[in-house]
């Protein structure tokens, strides 16, 4: 009977992996692997949850709001009415 | 939270009327996206001033083009093309000058220690707290500015679009022209490199 071989993942896989497809919730059989590791490996869950606060830090942001004088200032470039 | 302004019919109808010479049409589209256009070039170029002419450079190129969109992309990958050519226009046109101050400098006169010209923002309203919280605030504003101006200009525009405003790989690939592959490996790149020169400030 054959048995199916479990597949297993590097450290070096998973740091790819989460770098490239860090929000696709992917099931195949490498992403479940690649979970797996992440349950057990705290260098590699550390490195992901690094990363997550980085991308936190720069989508929470403020921007700028628009002011009036840019807009005018774009209004009147473009000659229209605001 | 995603940033753009969902398609609507009413806003095919601006758009065949503004190629028609609607101003009024093209007014409402102007008023509809000029904040996602300014925010966008605002994360990317980390400067209200640089936002504003991109602001204005992209809405005269879309003025300018608007017979050349044909629909068969949304609106806004289409919009989202003319202000990421714009900021590379404008990254290309700044190191052009850089060079230029540069060969000023070597003939004894100063130059500007920032790279990307860029001049701190300034605070904004929703920072404002505390002085003290306000002091750590500015730093870290600092910080995610000195990084994020580090890097490579297309790394920067495939981080902004992917990360902070949510855009798909596949929109990223249309907007930028770019296979899939390409956005995620410079989306690797961006990430990995972000990670490492932030990495004292998250390190858990």
């Amino acid at each position: 009977m054959r048995t199916k071989r479990k597949k297993t993942v590097r450290c070096d896989e998973v740091a790819k992996y989460i770098c490239e497809r860090l929000d696709e919730h992917l099931d195949s059989q490498r992403c479940r692997a690649i979970r797996k590791h992440l349950q057990s490996c705290s260098d590699c869950s550390r490195e992901l949850a690094n990363l997550k606060k980085v991308i936190a830090l720069y989508r929470r942001e403020a921007v700028p709001r628009l002011t009036p004088s840019v807009e005018k200032r774009l209004f009147s470039a473009l000659k229209l009415d605001r | 939270m995603r940033s753009l302004v969902e398609p609507t019919q009413h806003e095919s109808e601006l758009v065949r009327k503004a190629r028609q010479g609607d101003k009024g049409a093209f007014s409402a589209l102007v008023k509809r996206y000029e904040s996602t256009v300014y925010g966008f070039a605002f994360k990317v170029c980390r400067n209200q001033e640089q936002a504003a002419e991109t602001l204005q450079d992209t809405f005269v190129n879309v003025y300018r083009k608007l017979d050349q969109f044909d629909g068969r992309a949304k609106f806004s990958t289409w919009l989202y093309q003319i202000v990421t050519n714009n900021c590379l226009m404008k990254r290309r046109k700044r190191k052009i000058e850089e060079a230029a101050l540069s060969l000023d400098a070597a003939e004894g006169e100063k130059v500007g220690a920032d790279p990307e010209g860029a001049v701190p923002h300034q605070a904004l309203a929703s920072f404002k707290t505390t002085p003290q919280d306000e002091f750590v605030n500015k730093e870290l504003r600092e910080l995610l500015d000195e990084a994020i101006l580090r890097l490579p200009m297309d790394q920067r525009i495939v981080f902004v679009l992917r990360d902070v405003e949510g855009r798909s790989s596949e929109e990223a690939a249309k907007i930028l022209k770019l296979s899939v592959p390409a956005v995620k490996s410079r989306l690797r790149r961006a990430r990995v490199f972000l990670r490492e020169q932030l990495r004292e400030y998250v390190e858990t």
